[in-house]
């Protein structure tokens, strides 16, 4: 599985008072393969929104990259990738093999099988020749802004500017970095609306957005998104501010536009529901740090992390006895400016032993693809 | 993966509207709701209208001539650009006056003289009907000075209120969307400004560059900026956070195309507020350097200069004061009116 972007101990701070720095995501790793679903689970604060928009380098002032890497396996306009450093070579097969023998299970184990586990990704091994993003000229991360990573955002009411139809909105992210004329850049316009399953899109481009509901809104933002055909596509909370009907109407369009458009998708959410419907990976953020990774289905068959069996048991159920407390994590997130030296979930973690309080636990991988930063394991 | 994609039930589109009421077009019809506001933008109208038409309302040069069943139409010769063709070469060199007495047939502008035709026999006539606001000291038609000057004063409205709005808008953009450094040092030069007294800052650059027009225009935007300033800094202060913004940036779309693309729109609403009052200001401030002989130099007409012509006489010619400032008094009355429309219109606390 090829992977599209890999993002290497990335870690952004942002000062706060007396001159400290909290780290908002503290040396992170993942990467994102081709034409997979990435999803990022976490609370409020814990990095996720920070993560992605600093793959966009839009990290405002005075929030800082202070280090790491994203290496973005693609080509950028005006850059040059460095050349690929020759990896170990793989023996030829012999004459008549035809791979392994197919075990009988059923196909979506083999899919699991498949997976390349994730503990590789973190160790030297990973192919050179991607290009940082963090290493960019601002002229050139403006050509990937866009153009080779896209993002959508969580408040679609806002995310359009009240002032502009939305037909010149897109024709000008077309234009932005394409080459076409007035005419074709409206002609693609209508053909993204279409996409996107906005109704009439010839007579919809001349529609302000105030004239759109919520659910119309996010539809032109991902058409704006998409209008580039960008590789990756950061959809942050894409669905947090609609209701439930017009939610699964948007994780459809997205999904079968994933599939469509052969694009890499980095979810964010705190929506273990869009998880379970979209998301083949799942990395689980607390408080600015990776503490389980896995499978999609692994997460919600087999949590490991305490933090991620806590946030799972949080779902209300279906069926519950009227006046029956809902589950909650006991505690708070701890404060960036003075995190505790050992695991950050310590202080919230029922299944906490002496030793957590001593180091941040390091990944352990317990198998399918599966790791966990926890001592238990 | 294969997933059932529902047909989503999308809300039906609102009626069969061609073209969107934009802002502006709500903006309109909240502006159209009191009478002041249409008077005061139809006194505005009318003035502009009389200002552009003004060498044909008011010139000594007749209309229409036929002589000899052939018509002329002198008028076009004093006018540019239409003076460059020379129309009527056998014009030149001929008295009109003699024409007359010939029996030709003249037609006049509604007010036949120029801003300038002294006639010494008509000194300070009161208004009468050949001379419908009197004349002056030098037997000059009031009604006409007074036709013409509106050019100079309705120009110099306009002309320095767009310099020193464009001067604003940019220096508030730049401050209120970089913030930090850049947004000190605007703001610092701004309280410094406001610390001027403007109109002894006006006076003394006068003074210094020359009793120009354009230096008067020049001055006066250069020196009244700072408000316009203050308002876009804090519009773009607030639009800077704004959702769109930020999906704006991460469409890769160059910092100026945001700036005054996206952002300047968004906060026009306060700016032409603000600008239409500054129109009114900036005709009073003219006004008052020509009075204080500061301004236009004579026989130039402006408003202030015919006020400022009257005052020796004020005595005996009531006129010369009275309808000078009568002008000044409407002009600046109808675009206060409109810019208070205009700030009703646009403030969102009053729409219901």
């Amino acid at each position: 599985m090829p992977k599209i972007l890999e993002v290497k101990n990335l870690r952004i701070t942002f000062p706060v008072n007396g001159g400290r720095f909290a780290p908002a995501v503290d040396g992170i790793n993942f990467h994102l393969n081709q034409g997979k679903v990435l999803g990022i689970v976490g609370e409020s604060g814990c990095g996720k929104t920070v993560t992605a928009l600093s793959l966009l380098r839009l990290i405002e002032e005075p929030g800082r990259i202070e280090e790491g890497q994203a290496l973005y396996y693609g080509t950028v306009e005006g850059v040059s990738p460095p050349p690929r450093r020759p990896g170990p070579q793989r023996p030829e097969p012999p004459e008549g093999y035809e791979g392994p023998e197919a075990t009988p299970v059923d196909h979506l184990m083999i899919e699991d099988l498949r997976r390349e586990p994730t503990a590789e990704i973190n160790s030297e091994k990973a192919p050179d020749g991607g290009i940082d993003l963090f290493k960019l000229s601002d002229e050139q991360m403006r050509h990937v802004r866009g153009n080779n990573i896209a993002m959508i955002f969580q408040e679609p009411m806002t995310s359009l500017n009240p002032v502009f139809t939305i037909g010149d909105q897109i024709s000008e992210a077309v234009r932005l970095h394409q080459k076409v004329g007035k005419k074709e850049a409206e002609e693609i316009s209508i053909e993204m609306l279409r996409k996107v399953r906005i109704p009439d899109p010839q007579k919809r481009i001349h529609d302000y957005p105030h004239q759109l509901s919520g659910g119309m809104r996010q539809r032109v933002m991902i058409a704006m998104a998409l209008s580039c055909k960008p590789d990756i596509l950061i959809a942050d909370e894409p669905t947090t501010a609609l209701d439930v009907t017009i939610q699964a109407q948007i994780l459809e369009l997205i999904q079968e536009l994933i599939d469509d458009m052969h694009m890499s998708v980095i979810l964010i959410t705190h929506d273990l529901g869009v998880v379970a419907q979209v998301c083949d990976d799942v990395l689980v953020m607390y408080s600015g740090m990776i503490v389980e990774r896995a499978p999609a289905k692994r997460i919600f068959s087999k949590p490991k992390h305490p933090y991620t069996i806590g946030l799972l048991d949080s779902i209300p159920p279906l069926f519950q006895d009227a006046g029956e407390l809902l589950h909650t994590i006991k505690g708070t997130v701890p404060d960036l400016s003075r995190l505790p030296a050992g695991c950050r979930f310590a202080a919230r973690c029922p299944r906490m032993v002496d030793a957590c309080k001593a180091r941040v636990p390091p990944y352990k991988y317990v198998g399918e693809g599966q790791e966990v930063r926890c001592l238990n394991y | 993966m294969t997933l059932e994609i529902a047909q989503p039930n999308l809300p039906k589109a609102p009626e069969p509207e061609t073209g969107s009421p934009r802002y502006w077009g709500l903006v309109w019809k909240q502006f159209k709701k009191r009478k002041l506001n249409m008077i005061g933008l139809w006194v505005i109208l009318i003035l502009v209208a009389i200002a552009i038409l003004a060498p044909l309302l008011a010139n000594s040069e007749p209309v229409y001539v036929k002589y000899q069943d052939k018509v002329y139409l002198p008028i076009l010769q004093k006018l540019w650009p239409i003076s460059k063709l020379n129309l009527y070469p056998e014009l030149t060199g001929v008295d009109l006056k003699d024409w007359k007495a010939k029996g030709a047939e003249f037609r006049y502008t509604p007010v036949p003289y120029s801003p300038d035709d002294y006639n010494l026999e008509e000194i300070l006539e009161p208004p009468s009907i050949y001379h419908w606001l009197g004349t002056d000291q030098q037997g000059r038609d009031v009604l006409s000075r007074l036709i013409h000057g509106s050019r100079i004063s309705l120009s110099v409205g306009l002309i320095a209120v767009g310099i020193y709005t464009l001067i604003g808008i940019f220096l508030g953009a730049l401050a209120g969307y970089f913030g930090g450094r850049w947004d000190m040092l605007l703001s610092r030069l701004i309280e410094i400004m406001i610390c001027f007294p403007t109109f002894f800052l006006i006076l003394a650059l006068v003074a210094v560059l020359g009793q120009d027009l354009f230096y008067i225009m020049l001055v006066i935007g250069l020196t009244g900026w700072t408000g316009i300033a203050r308002l876009t800094r804090g519009e773009f202060l607030k639009l800077r956070n704004q959702d769109f913004v930020t999906a704006c940036l991460s469409q890769g779309m160059p910092t100026r195309r945001i700036l005054f693309r996206h952002l300047l729109p968004n906060a026009m609403a306060p700016v032409m507020v603000s600008a239409t009052f500054g129109i009114a200001s900036a005709i009073l401030i003219e006004s008052s350097l020509s009075f204080l002989g500061f301004g236009v130099r004579p026989p130039t007409p402006s408003w202030g200069e015919l006020l400022s012509q009257a005052k020796s006489v004020i005595d005996v010619a009531w006129w010369l004061t009275t309808f000078p400032g009568m002008a000044i008094f409407l002009t600046i009355t109808a675009f206060n009116l409109v810019g208070e429309g205009l700030r009703d219109a646009v403030d969102p606390k009053l729409k219901s």
